[in-house]
């Protein structure tokens, strides 16, 4: 580019967030920065509220991607185990939440689950309850983010798209083909049984 | 039950993203009598999924997990501080000096003469030490230090202006502003000349060798970035004087908008639609507290040795967000009209921009559909204001219909 200095982007790597993410920073985003900070410093307090906003959430994540109570719960342990670990290494400015964060390390840590559960050929590891989830594993993997993270998560469209680094419209068009997969496969109907938790409601069914 | 078609699912889309803003599923079905039948479903299902109980995880492995992490935290190393080389400096001159006066309340002192010796020793070793560091200093830029550990490469731009002072007219026109003094820019020291005259003078001709880069008249070639690319239409800017060094604030309250100084939005028009313009003075306003300064974010310090941090300002990240320049950004890159506002000390760290180049970041960082949808920002940056726009301001009116306002 004439007249220009070029950036060797390469060797850079410094994220450019979009317009939408240089907008002036929220109180929340700014309370999130803090957050940050004090947890680079190692501080208890901050990691316990890391912990207590976002475990649940992680947990529901790896319910949904699992199938398994137990494996679900050690993986939202690690996912935390693994934030503490690399936590200095999170670049918090340039548009890159918390949540995203912690969410693709979730991500990764149930890829390789579910890797080692098929690699040894077994049945991934799933609760009574889990299997009748077998739904929503059956879809290609982004449609099943999509939607662990919407119905389990309870993420917001622009927190997926953000988790997964996508437009928030490309998250809408992947929620309406993994519904059509669903419907279309005969896998679930409106009137078929949802997932359940047994431990909260027993056998619930939501019926259209 | 039947496939949808490509055009119901694009409807379907909307209407979950309809739903998920709060709209009701009839009210969603109504818009599309045609396609109720076929969608309905398909809504039912996803306002099902939404509703549904999900399992909470037991109140045991939430307290182990939670146990676990805090195992860890007890037991993982201690951060990296980022502390700079005055304040390492100042601890362990400090430490010395507890140590010195704890010898001295033990009762195991040292003898004045001693004491004496000692003390001239670290007055020299400082003195000493300062004067060492200071030449060796000398002709080193911190931020082209950064910026090249970070990866950027330079390259000086083939379409540049000549920035001189009035005594070194008929000086070859180069990319050196330092060729009238012989010596780098130090801060505070004016370039091109005692007066600090300075005018930018557009080159004599735009697709010509004679101002290439490998012009051998060039000595200081590889000296950063010390020629500014003219401005579209070759205007003079005159330099803006250096605000008052001010203290900055580690974490100040982050800025309510973005803005541009209003001459340098007439060169971006197809950016004017982005960003919200002001007066020179309100932006020198919005850049004082950053001290002059090309300053660093605090992560990006953090990845450099330690004691090249002490060299650096540096500025927190709610800052450097705030920073007009950063707002275009792909690796510190900065518009024309902007850093030749910059005092020059400034501007020698800053790497410059061409119209062009900037659109292109732009364009790049924003897939192609935002870009065409209209004023992104507005909403965020004036959600409460109309449309002042003048019909015979092209500016005015540009910005006005996007219900910008300009402030004189």
């Amino acid at each position: 580019m004439e007249g220009t200095l070029i950036a060797n982007t390469a060797a850079l790597r410094i994220h450019v967030p979009p317009l939408s993410a240089l907008r002036p920073k929220s109180g929340t985003e700014d309370a999130e920065a803090r957050l940050v900070e004090r947890a680079k410093e190692r501080r208890p307090s901050a990691w316990v509220q890391i912990y207590d906003d976002h475990y649940r959430r992680l947990y529901l994540y790896c319910y949904a991607r699992t199938g398994g109570r137990a494996v679900a719960a050690k993986l939202a342990s690690l996912v935390f185990l693994q934030a503490l670990k690399e936590i200095d290494h999170l670049v918090h400015w340039s548009g890159q939440s918390l949540l995203a964060w912690l969410y693709g390390m979730a991500r990764s840590h149930v890829d390789g689950h579910i890797e080692r559960e098929s690699s040894c050929d077994q049945v991934v590891d799933a609760d009574d309850e889990g299997r009748e989830m077998a739904w929503i594993r059956s879809l290609p993997r982004e449609q099943q983010e999509v939607l662990a993270l919407q119905y389990y998560a309870g993420c917001t469209t622009a927190e997926i798209a953000k988790v997964i680094e996508r437009p928030e419209q490309f998250v809408e068009g992947l929620k309406a083909r993994a519904l059509r997969g669903l419907l279309h496969a005969g896998k679930l109907r409106p009137d078929a049984t949802l997932p359940t938790a047994p431990a909260l409601a027993g056998e619930r069914r939501v019926r259209a | 039950m039947n496939e949808l078609s490509d055009k119901q699912v694009t409807i379907l889309t909307d209407l979950l993203a309809a739903l998920d803003g709060g709209a009701g599923l009839e009210a969603c079905l109504a818009r599309f009598p045609n396609d109720a039948h076929a969608l309905r479903p398909y809504l039912e299902l996803h306002t099902q999924l939404l509703s549904q109980q999900k399992p909470a995880p037991s109140a045991a492995d939430y307290d182990a997990g939670r146990e676990a992490l805090l195992e860890r935290l007890a037991s993982s190393p201690a951060p990296a501080t980022g502390l700079s080389l005055r304040d390492t400096v100042a601890a362990a001159w400090t430490r010395v000096r507890r140590g010195v006066r704890r010898f001295e309340l033990s009762g195991r002192g040292f003898q004045p003469a001693l004491m004496r010796v000692a003390a001239f020793a670290a007055i020299f070793l400082l003195i000493g030490g300062g004067t060492l560091g200071a030449s060796a200093a000398a002709g080193f830029r911190p931020s082209r230090a950064v910026l090249s550990s970070v990866g950027l490469m330079e390259r000086p731009p083939a379409n540049v202006a000549h920035v001189e002072g009035d005594d070194d007219a008929g000086a070859t026109p180069g990319p050196n502003r330092d060729d009238d003094d012989g010596g780098t820019n130090e801060p505070g020291e004016s370039n091109g000349g005692d007066d600090g005259d300075q005018v930018v003078r557009p080159p004599e001709s735009d697709g010509g060798d004679d101002g290439g880069d490998g012009d051998p008249s060039r000595p200081d070639d590889d000296q950063g970035v010390d020629v500014l690319p003219t401005l579209p239409g070759g205007v003079d800017v005159p330099p803006i004087e250096a605000p008052p060094v001010v203290v900055i604030d580690p974490t100040p309250a982050p800025l309510d908008r973005l803005c541009m100084p209003r001459d340098a939005v007439q060169w971006y028009p197809q950016l004017a639609q982005y960003v919200r313009t002001c007066t020179a003075d309100e932006f020198a306003a919005l850049i004082a507290p950053l001290g002059n300064t090309l300053c660093v974010p605090q992560d990006l310090v953090s990845r450099l040795p330690l004691l090249l941090r002490g060299l650096l300002p540096v500025c927190s990240n709610a800052q450097a967000q705030a920073l007009p320049w950063l707002f275009f950004a792909k690796g510190y890159c900065v518009p024309q009209a902007i850093a030749q506002r910059v005092p020059a000390t400034s501007a020698n760290a800053l790497h410059v921009c061409t119209p062009d180049a900037i659109l292109a970041i732009l364009l790049e960082s924003l897939p192609q559909d935002e870009c065409l949808s209209g004023n992104l920002l507005d909403p965020i940056l004036c959600p409460n204001e109309g449309s002042e726009g003048s019909a015979t301001d092209p500016i005015d009116g540009l910005l006005g219909g996007l219900g910008l306002t300009l402030t004189n």
